[in-house]
């Protein structure tokens, strides 16, 4: 009796310890996420979070909290925090692109010019037709939706990336619940959502418009939710599913379940069932794959290099070998707040004597994010995912375990404190990396449209090149982009030249009357000093944009 | 159009395309119903569970089903093929689980209880 009454006394004055600790480095991230610490401040805080995040996780994984003192939320609990956290997500994201006339993201043109596309190919689904660029660029599936979404809805592409898109972003939430709920239980799958709803990274996936990957990141939950209830044939339509919406979230899933199915191959546990996903997932994705083999794999990544390399810096920003997004440093301080908290969730299932999916794709992701093997800063998106369902883990069975009443406070502390970056994001003026054009210069597209021929083409740099394909409604080249017929060498001539004749010798290159919209301020211009009259005419000016008409030799004479 | 019926054309073609396939199919998978407080994984699926599964198994094979009937079958995509593909998609599984729960029913099958804990894999 005296030896328990001993651990009993340990165990509370370990839980009260932690607590403190907990509760002290909640008000110490606050200061460092309302900026009120310095930079040398903020890391260390954010070093003392994870490594008590990382005792936390250790202490679970000793002591896990026993069932009864589980928190169980009422059924009115879960739909009004569900509701209230959908709410949230879904006037954010509407209000962030809302802010401006002009299409958000510098993904809005590639998006809107790819669905055109597929419209204009109806009734058809191009392949044989399809350009080069959108056949490298983009996996069927949106493509396709779009076009059915057109026909039964009437919805256009630009409603669609507009005001459907957010919806999406907001959504996703649902099926990151029902991931979470599926895993852990029900309790996991509201703090999930929440923390969905007011993270920053998963709003950033709207702020670039990231529209694959996040119809892909719910697919990706989805099959989380199918495979831990043992529905075999659900996850084998999701798996096959994400090989139609989007490669690198489609390669970690695939990669994650290989090493969980091999592991209980090895103890012949789930045999038919893994072969019932892996068969029902084939046909689902194989054929598409191999009839775009080459734009997926060969053509594809020639495309996107040439793309890359012959853009100057803002090629250099979308690399293939990290991709655009977040870099390590900044998702450490947007995800401040629960990351730690992950690291113990997955500390916690790593206690399993058996590797569960949620834990094997995490940690395909740290390795990735960590290492920079390929598109890693695009792989924050599925780590953060990923982190969101680990994060409740933690957080729910040890310290909100072990002091119910501190729990509702504990919990609001951290969605706050996750809340108040996305907030503040939401109340920056519109501007890169986000925004790359004003008001006045998106409406000189409209003025393209209006008032030049049909069969005109029109050249911009590679920032403006995507909006203008989109919105002029005309045949448009940037650098790299688009099908351009020039190699980088040439166009590295091209910036640099404003002699005549290598001028006409370049641009001779594009058929009909050909434009070029000459933008200044973000973008990287293609050469300003070349563009005077008598070899290109004002056509259009307004403020930050010109509009210049180019007269080749024959007009010229 | 009046912007009234374009809105309401727009809101009950996402419906269509983006909820209803992928619901119906969550009632084959999941046929039992089970309230948002259960603790842990089981076979039933609690309301909200059931949404967000079903958009994303919509998400999954609506596009499937456009380039199967495309490109295989070779039929065109205008307004009529395309409602016909998602009756068909929506058809399907409600047909399939109304003739399970009946052989069930028959079988006298009891309903599964729920598990609880961590669910793998």
């Amino acid at each position: 009796v005296r030896v328990a009454g001993t651990r009993d006394r340990i165990r509370e004055f370990a839980e009260r310890l932690l607590l403190v600790y907990s509760v002290g480095l909640l008000a110490l991230m606050a200061a460092s996420v309302l900026g009120l610490l310095p930079a040398f401040g903020a890391r260390i805080a954010w070093f003392g979070f994870v490594w008590t995040a990382l005792a936390i996780g250790w202490y679970a994984l000793r002591r896990p909290a026993d069932r009864a003192r589980r928190w169980t939320p009422s059924a009115a609990t879960i739909w009004i925090s569900l509701l209230a956290t959908g709410l949230f997500a879904l006037v954010v994201r509407l209000a962030w692109v809302g802010r401006t006339d002009v299409p958000r993201g510098y993904d809005y043109g590639f998006y809107k010019s790819a669905m055109d596309v597929y419209v204009a190919a109806l009734p058809q689904i191009p392949n044989d037709s399809l350009p080069a660029w959108v056949g490298a660029q983009f996996e069927p599936a949106i493509l396709v939706l779009h076009q059915v979404l057109y026909l039964v809805g009437g919805i256009t592409a630009h409603e669609h990336l507009r005001h459907l898109v957010p919806f999406y972003a907001a959504f996703a939430l649902v099926p990151a619940y029902a991931a979470a709920r599926a895993v852990f239980g029900p309790a996991h799958g509201l703090l999930a959502a929440a923390l969905f709803a007011t993270g920053l990274t998963q709003f950033a996936t709207l702020e670039y418009l990231y529209a694959k990957n996040i119809l892909a990141l719910a697919l990706f939950f989805g099959l989380i939710a199918a495979l831990a209830r043992h529905s075999w044939v659900a996850a084998g339509i999701l798996l096959g599913g994400l090989g139609l919406w989007h490669r690198p979230t489609f390669l970690l899933a695939a990669i994650a379940l290989a090493i969980v199915a091999a592991y209980d191959l090895t103890r012949a546990r789930n045999m038919v069932g893994w072969s019932r996903t892996f068969v029902v997932s084939l046909p689902i994705f194989l054929p598409v794959w191999l009839l775009r083999f080459d734009d997926f794999f060969g053509l594809g990544l020639r495309v996107f290099e040439r793309g890359a390399s012959s853009s100057g810096d803002a090629g250099a920003a979308v690399a293939p070998s990290v991709g655009l997004f977040f870099d390590r440093l900044e998702y450490f301080n947007a995800a401040v707040t629960y990351l730690p908290l992950a690291m113990a969730g997955a500390a916690l299932l790593l206690g399993r004597r058996r590797p569960m999916l949620v834990f094997t794709a995490f940690g395909l992701c740290v390795l990735d994010v960590a290492l920079q093997f390929v598109f890693a800063n695009r792989f924050i998106i599925m780590l953060d995912a990923l982190a969101i369902l680990l994060a409740p883990a933690a957080l729910l069975t040890t310290v909100v375990a072990a002091h119910p009443r501190l729990r509702i406070a504990l919990v609001a502390a951290l969605l706050i404190l996750t809340g108040v970056p996305t907030l503040q994001e939401l109340r920056k003026e519109p501007g890169p990396p986000y925004d790359w054009l004003t008001t006045q210069q998106y409406e000189a597209i409209g003025w393209i449209r209006d008032h030049t021929p049909s069969e005109a083409t029109i050249l911009a740099d590679n920032i403006d090149a995507p909006y203008v394909a989109a919105d002029a409604g005309r045949r448009t080249y940037g650098p790299g982009l688009f099908d351009d017929p020039h190699t980088p060498d040439e166009w590295r001539r091209f910036f640099a030249t404003t002699n005549e004749s290598r001028i006409d010798a370049f641009l001779g290159a594009y058929q009909g009357p050909l434009f070029v919209f000459d933008a200044r301020g973000n973008g990287l211009g293609l050469g300003d000093e070349k563009f005077h009259e008598p070899q290109f005419v004002r056509a259009h000016d307004v403020a930050g944009a010109t509009i210049w008409s180019y007269q080749n030799q024959t007009m010229r004479l | 159009m009046a912007p009234l019926l374009e809105l309401l054309r727009a809101i009950l073609g996402v419906a269509f395309v983006l909820i209803a396939p992928g619901l119906a199919w969550t009632f084959l998978f999941w046929p039992y119903h089970r309230p948002v407080t259960a603790d842990g994984g089981d076979r039933g699926l609690d309301p909200i569970e059931r949404a967000g599964l079903g958009m994303v198994l919509s998400l999954a094979l609506v596009p499937a089903a456009f380039l199967l009937a495309n490109w295989l079958l070779r039929i065109p995509i205008v307004l009529g093929s395309a409602a016909a593909i998602l009756a068909f998609l929506i058809a399907v599984p409600l047909v399939a689980a109304a003739w399970l729960r009946r052989r069930r029913t028959h079988r006298g099958t009891v309903v599964p209880g729920p598990e609880s804990g961590l669910q793998g894999p």
